[in-house]
This record gives structure tokens, sequence and C-alpha cells, in this order.
């Protein structure tokens, strides 16, 4: 008995011995990149901190087909809107617009309409409209009125959506958006009107717009609802809608450039995580936001690794009075503070008027404040880089391995550049994940303050919408909140984990 | 046989005479280090010359300028580092006047250089193929295969085992000595004239010294190229140089054939060498020491940097600094008083 028992010790010994063995073997090979990869993997807590990073970049890759519902937040409309958030696991129903990236409204049970009708369409579409089709552009001529809707899409192809309804019975003309450049040639501000209705003059209502007459170019964002929500298909398809636009209430024409209309669809989901203050589905805002929490980080990286890399070799690598000058602009960066910079910068952003104008001007939409965000992220990121790659190099550049290289007949250029940058690789690639977890921490700081983009959303900006109501509905802070713990988490294990691996006293 | 016993018997120095033709001439080298503490003149007025194919050595105690010397001959020496002065002729022209990028080409090619730890002189990110191919890519504009190939013949050439295998394995999967081995398969890949091996063997042990000096010896006899040989060691001096010169605080004091350098040193310095040696044939109780110490280069006796440990000094020793003199036509000597020196 007593020496079965010393046998099967020495087996289990022999057993341990043989893999940490073969373990050790193949340890010594490959690069040392190889090595700390391999070290890598025996770390749990830093392969835990890789698949939470992969998923959130999966999911921000992926965040388009994974949202429930549209993620953006409908525009004008200040009328018949009450807020309502929805506890997670509600299911609504909603209108998406043939660019999914716009959702006109939500329909709800109690969807705060004027009439209080509702009822659930019995059509549901099985699949939703692709962005390419969205826009739809039609110029029109002065004074004509614009004759469209169900019937008219499908029967005759005049009109505006033709073209694209014309086959599919599916579609429900519930609501359309409609943006208008109005070219006023330097006269004075104006009213604009509109006017909807129906073909056997059975419904009708007008909307006005007040155009500053200084702004020869107008953008406008308004949503119109065409029908009754328990109009019936044939109902519809019995009553095109008119759009007329006038100048004054007596029906003087305007002249108009082209008008965009929207279809929209109807279709059913359960907000996973429920809704918030603005009634947006939670789940969809947050996979979306990840993209610009994460975009923002990233590109505030690189941006911070472009400036921080190449300064750090200069200094670290001729030293004397480069240094000197590269480090003295450091030290004048790291005593600027972040916020309040940033906070001056996006204010002189949105506060400037002739900004507005250029942004218009140059198509683009509503991102700047997010790209300013990105941009004093990187500003403000690459002095930490820049510290480190100096330090480094001090000490690689008084390797024996690098005069050899001058010896060998390399250039400066050449020696930094393949002979130094490889060796500062394994602590930059620690830097820099701490760092993508502390700008993603930065970016929510910021759109917590308020400054982030009306348009987009992000994790930072979700949570400031929470902590408004948090006194009546717990899920719009939790949820964004877990979604910011969770990656800034994962970085930093990551960032453990890879500094573990690289970290040549634990080898 | 022990392979240090084969090395001494076929070495026999100064029975290959090499070519007269001289391939480098140092002239008047002086390099100083501007530091805090002040500055250091750690070469002063260097002259010597290299031939083709001949085999010269420096040899000095540590902090003497030997290394520096190597470094100056390449325009290496950096900042605070200047060379301040001199002359180094490389086949007529003077590489110090040149500008960066032709001495670039130069460098490694022409001019070769291996160094004392080849644990530190490899980059540990690369492969050893990659490091040896880097030259060939560099100086002779080979596509990344064809330098493979080459690298993989000059690491067979170098006695490295399974070259083929190994080409692509990293410095640190390699012992001190295969390491040293790639570091001459570098260096002298592109087949240069002239290849400094700033004291090659000094981190390795015996057996793996004799190995990869007889390598060196090998090959220079196989592509004839000259060797700059700086050591501390005497013994590597005798087995491999054909001429010594013998370096003291900056200055050689002395230099000449390997034979007369160690049966008829003139300098009271290399006298002092030779008598510190212990000896086979002779039975000593205590070998000879020098009294003091390495002088300090910030502040270097005034005269002849030897005089306070110099048994012969006088007065005039302490005034000037004496010429490197002509005393026979191979042998040249740096003090005032050698001619009475020798007849002591």
């Amino acid at each position: 008995m007593f020496s079965s028992r010393t046998q099967r010790r020495k087996k289990k010994l022999l057993k341990k011995l043989k893999k940490s063995r073969t373990k050790k073997a193949s340890e010594l090979s490959g690069s040392q990149l190889a090595i700390a990869f391999r070290r890598f993997r025996k770390n749990k807590a830093g392969l835990l901190g890789l698949m939470l990073a992969l998923i959130i970049f999966l999911i921000a890759f992926f965040a388009d087909s994974l949202t429930t519902f549209p993620p953006l937040e409908p525009m004008g409309l200040s009328y018949d809107y009450t807020p309502y958030y929805l506890p997670p696991g509600t299911v609504e129903g909603a209108i998406a617009t043939r660019d999914t990236g716009h959702l006109i409204y939500y329909i709800s049970p109690d969807f705060p309409f004027q009439d209080g009708s509702f009822e659930t369409p019995d059509f549901v579409l099985s699949q939703r409209w692709d962005v390419e089709e969205g826009w739809e552009f039609v110029s029109l001529l002065e004074g004509q009125p614009v004759i469209f809707g169900w019937w008219a899409a499908r029967s005759t192809g005049e009109g505006i959506l033709s073209q694209n309804l014309s086959s599919d019975e599916n579609i429900d003309l519930l609501y359309t958006q409609i943006v208008f450049q109005v070219y006023l040639d330097g006269e004075e501000p104006t009213t604009l009107y509109v006017f909807f209705t129906y073909e056997d003059g059975t419904y009708s209502k007008t909307y006005e717009f007040n155009i500053d007459g200084n702004n020869t170019w107008v953008r406008m964002n308004e949503y119109f609802y065409l029908y009754p929500f328990n109009m019936s298909i044939r109902e519809k398809i019995r009553n095109p809608v008119k759009i007329s636009f006038y100048k004054d209430n007596n029906g003087s024409d305007i002249l108009l450039d082209y008008i965009t209309l929207y279809a929209g669809e109807y279709f059913q989901n359960e907000h996973i995580f429920g809704t918030n203050w603005w009634g947006h589905d939670l789940y969809s805002k947050l996979v979306k936001g990840s993209q610009v929490s994460l975009i923002v980080s990233i590109g505030a990286i690189i941006l911070s690794l472009a400036i921080g890399l190449p300064l750090g070799l200069v200094a670290g690598y001729y030293r004397g009075k480069t240094d000197e000058i590269i480090m003295r602009i450091t030290d004048i960066f790291l005593t600027l503070p972040f916020y309040f910079v940033m906070i001056l910068v996006i204010m002189v952003l949105t506060d400037t008027p002739d900004l507005d104008n250029l942004i218009i001007e140059l198509g683009i939409t509503a991102e700047i404040i997010v790209v300013a965000v990105l941009v004093g992220l990187g500003i403000f990121g690459w002095m930490g880089i820049t510290r480190l790659v100096r330090a480094t190099i001090f000490q690689i550049r008084e390797m024996d391995y690098v005069e050899a290289a001058r010896c060998l007949g390399a250039s400066n250029k050449r020696i930094m550049i393949i002979h130094i940058l490889p060796n500062v690789l394994a602590p930059l690639i620690v830097v820099v994940t701490f760092a993508l977890a502390v700008n993603i921490v930065a970016e929510a700081g910021l759109a917590f303050l308020g400054f982030t983009d009306a348009s987009l959303s992000s994790w930072g900006r979700e949570l400031e919408d929470g902590v408004r109501i948090v006194s009546v509905a717990w899920w719009p802070v939790l949820f964004p909140a877990l979604f910011i713990i969770t990656a800034v988490m994962s970085f930093n294990l990551l960032g453990d984990g890879l500094r573990d691996a690289f970290d040549p006293r634990l080898r | 046989m022990t392979t240090t016993e084969k090395i001494i018997i076929e070495s026999a120095p100064m029975e290959d005479t090499p070519d007269t033709d001289i391939l480098m001439e140092v002239k008047d080298l002086t390099t100083y280090f501007y530091t805090e503490f002040g500055i250091v003149r750690a070469v002063e007025n260097v002259s010597f010359n290299i031939k083709q194919g001949e085999f010269f050595g420096l040899v000095g105690e540590s902090g003497c300028g030997k290394t520096v010397t190597a470094l100056s001959c390449l325009k290496l020496v950096r900042f605070p580092g200047i060379i301040e002065d001199g002359e180094v002729l490389f086949r007529g022209t003077d590489l110090l006047k040149m500008r960066d990028k032709d001495l670039r080409k130069i460098r490694g090619a022409e001019i070769s250089m291996i160094f004392q730890d080849p644990l530190s002189s490899l980059n540990p990110v690369f492969t050893v193929g990659e490091q040896i191919a880097e030259v060939l890519r560099l100086h002779e504009g080979l596509k990344k295969d064809v330098a493979q190939e080459r690298a993989i013949l000059m690491m067979k050439e170098v006695g490295i085992p399974l070259a083929k295998e190994r080409v692509d394995d990293y410095p640190h999967q390699f012992s001190g000595g295969m390491r040293q081995r790639v570091m001459i398969g570098r260096a002298l890949s592109c087949n240069p004239s002239l290849l400094i091996a700033d004291e090659p063997t000094t981190a390795l042990d015996v057996t793996i010294q004799a190995q990869i000096l007889e390598i060196i010896r090998q090959l220079q006899k196989k592509f004839g190229m000259s060797v700059l040989l700086i050591t501390h060691n005497l013994g590597i001096i005798a087995e491999n140089c054909h001429r010594v010169g013998v370096m003291y605080g900056g200055y050689i004091i002395e230099m000449a054939s390997v034979e007369i350098i160690f049966k008829d040193p003139r300098h009271p310095y290399t006298q002092a060498l030779m008598a510190a040696i212990p000896r086979l044939d002779l039975t000593v109780d205590q070998l000879q020491t020098l009294p003091g110490s390495v002088p300090d280069l910030i502040d270097p006796p005034s005269g002849c940097r030897f005089h306070p440990r110099c048994p012969y000094a006088r007065e005039k020793c302490t005034d000037e600094v004496p010429p490197l003199e002509s005393w026979t036509p191979d042998h040249n000597v740096a003090c005032h008083f050698h001619e009475e020196i020798s007849n002591i």
C-alpha cells in the first residue's frame, strides 16, 4: 500500500516535470513578441480583458446590424411630445424611415397622440430598408404643388416616391420628413407656409416656418404625419396627400430647390435595456454609441502616437538641445488643464455663427464636436508617450547593437526606425492600452458635461441623459455605466496582462 | 593537443610577412571628451599605420584610450567626445573629413567593427539572419532572399553549425561564443579590407576565446584583410599580431613588431608590463608590480604621462612630452631616455 502511494506520487511529479520541461523548451524559441504572447496566454485576467475588449470592438463594428431600434433621435418633434421612459423588457412598435439611421416616431400604447387612437398595424416588415435607398431629391417648380402618397406612388409614377415604392406592398407612408432649402435672394425675413391636404379635401394641415432673410440658404428638418394612425391602407390609397409651399397664408408662391421625403415602415421590438428620457431604445443607442466612444478614443490615441512617437524618438536619440526643447514643450502641455481647455474650445466652436455656415457649406453635419473631442484628447495625450519613448530610447541607445549598427554603416534614420523603434514597441503597447481606457473615460466625462454632438450618442452622453431622471428610472444610468466600466476594465486588464508579459523581470 | 597550443604553433607571426602597402594611416589623432568634470584627454597625438593583410594590435590597460582610438578612426565618437585633430587616411582619403553619407558607405563595407560584448551587440528583436542580411542589403543592395542566402553562407563561414536551421533564430537563443561568431559574420559579410576588433574575446571564456580568434585569423587569411585588434590581453597579442602598439594614458608609447615588444621592450612601462607576466620557465615567488595607478585623464601628469610611476623619471620627464621616436626602423619608442634605459 505504501509503495503504491509513493509510486503514484512519483508518477504525478514526473508528469508535472514533463509538462514544465516542454513548456520551458517552447518558451525559449521565437522572438521577443512571440515569447510575450506565449506568456500572455497564461494570464487569465489578461485573457479576460482581451476577450471583453474584442467583444466591445465587435459590437462597435457590427453596431448597425445589432441595433433593434433606429438609434438616432427624432428631431423637430417639439409639438405633441411628452417624455416617457419605458422599463427594460417593454415591447414597442415603431416606424422606421427608409434611411435606417432616421427614426420618425415611436408608436406605443401610451403614445401621446392628440386623438389618442392607436391600432397595431396588421403588417410587419421582415426587412428594413437599405440606407442607400434613403434620400430622394426632387426639384420643384415654382408654385407647383407636389402630390404624393400611396396612390400616387403606386400608380402614376409621378411625384416623389414613385420609383422605390411602386413594388412594395408593405410600405406604410405614415410620416415623412421634408428637408428643403429656400432661396430668398436677400429678402426680408419671412414665413414659409406648408399646406398638407388630401386629394378629396377631407384632411388639411398647415405648418409655418420662420425663415431668416439674412441666410439665403436654409436647411430645415421637419417631421410631418400624413395620415392618422388608425387609417387603413385602402383609405390611404384613396387619399394621396398634396403638399404645397407658399410664402404667405394667401398662397403666393415660393421657389423651392428640393424636397426630401422619407417613407416609413412599421416594426415591433423589445426594449432590452428600456428607453431613456427621450423614449429612445437604450440598448440601440449604447450599441451605436460604442462606435463614437471607441472611434474617439482610438482616433485620439492614433493622433497622440503620431505626435508623441516621433517627438520621443527624436528627443531620445539626439538628446542635447533638441531633447531640451521637446521636453519643455511637453511640460507646457502637461500644465494645461485638459477639461478647461476642451470646454473653452467647444464653446468657441459652437458659438461661432460663421463656423456654422462654413460647416453647412462644407457638408459636415453635426460631428464637429466629436471631432473636436477626438483632436483634443489626441493633443492632450501625447506627452506620456513622448516621455516613455524618450526614456526607453535613453536606455536602448546605449546598447551595443545601436553602436554596431552605426559601425556597419546604418544612417541615423535607419537606426532610429529599424533598430530602436521595434525595441520601444513592447512598453508602448502597454501604455497605449491604458491610454485607451483613459480616453474612453475622458470622452464620457466630456459627454457627461454636455460636450457632445446632438445627433450622435455615446456612452457618456447616455449617462448624462440618465442622470437627469435617476430618481424615477434606474436603467438609463445603470446600463451606460456598465458599458463604460466594462470597456475601461477590459482595457486595463489587457494592459496589465501585456505589461506582465513584456516585463523581463518576470521572465 | 588543445586548440590554444595549435594556434601558438600555427601562428608564428613573423613567418608570413604581410604586404607592405599601407591600408590605413592614423596621424596625430587627438580626441577629447568635454564632460562636466573637465576635459578628458582620452587620445593624444596617436599615430600608427596598418598595412595590407596585417594583424595590428593595440594593447593597454582599461581607460588608456584604445577603444576611443578605434571609434575615432571611424568617426564614431559621439558628443561629448570631439575629435580635435588628426587624420585617418584610409587608402589615401581622410575619413575624418568625409561627409557622413560617404562615410556610411565605408563603414561596414570597407571597415567593419566588432565589439566586446556579443550579448548586447545584436538587436534582440531581429533574427540573426536578418541582421547579417541587413548589412548586405545596405551595402550591396541585395534583395531579401538573396541576402538571406548569403547570410547562411556567412554563418557557415564563421562556423555556426546547422546554419540553415539557425538563421531564423533570435540572438537570445545563441550562446555568447555563437553570438560573437554571428557578429563576426555580420562584420565580414561585405568582405571589408579592415576589421576593427574591439576586445572581441573579453566577455568569453578561454576556450571560446581561442576559437573566435582562430576564426578571425582564418578569415583574415582567406579574405586577405587587415585586422586592428584591441585588447588588454598580452597573450592574445602574442598569438595573433604582427605588430603592436602599446598605449598608456592616451598616448602610444611604444610600437614595434610582436617579437621586439616581447623580447626587447624599451619603454619602462612596456618593460614593467612584460615583467608582470607570469612565466612558465622561471620560478618566482611574487610577480613584479608597478607602483601607482592609471593617470587621471582629466588632470593628466605634465610631460610624460608615465613619469609619476616611472623608476627612471627625471626632471625632463615632468616638463616635456616625449615624442614617438624611431629607435630602429621597426621600433618606435616614446621615452626621453630610452637609449639610456636600454643600456641599463
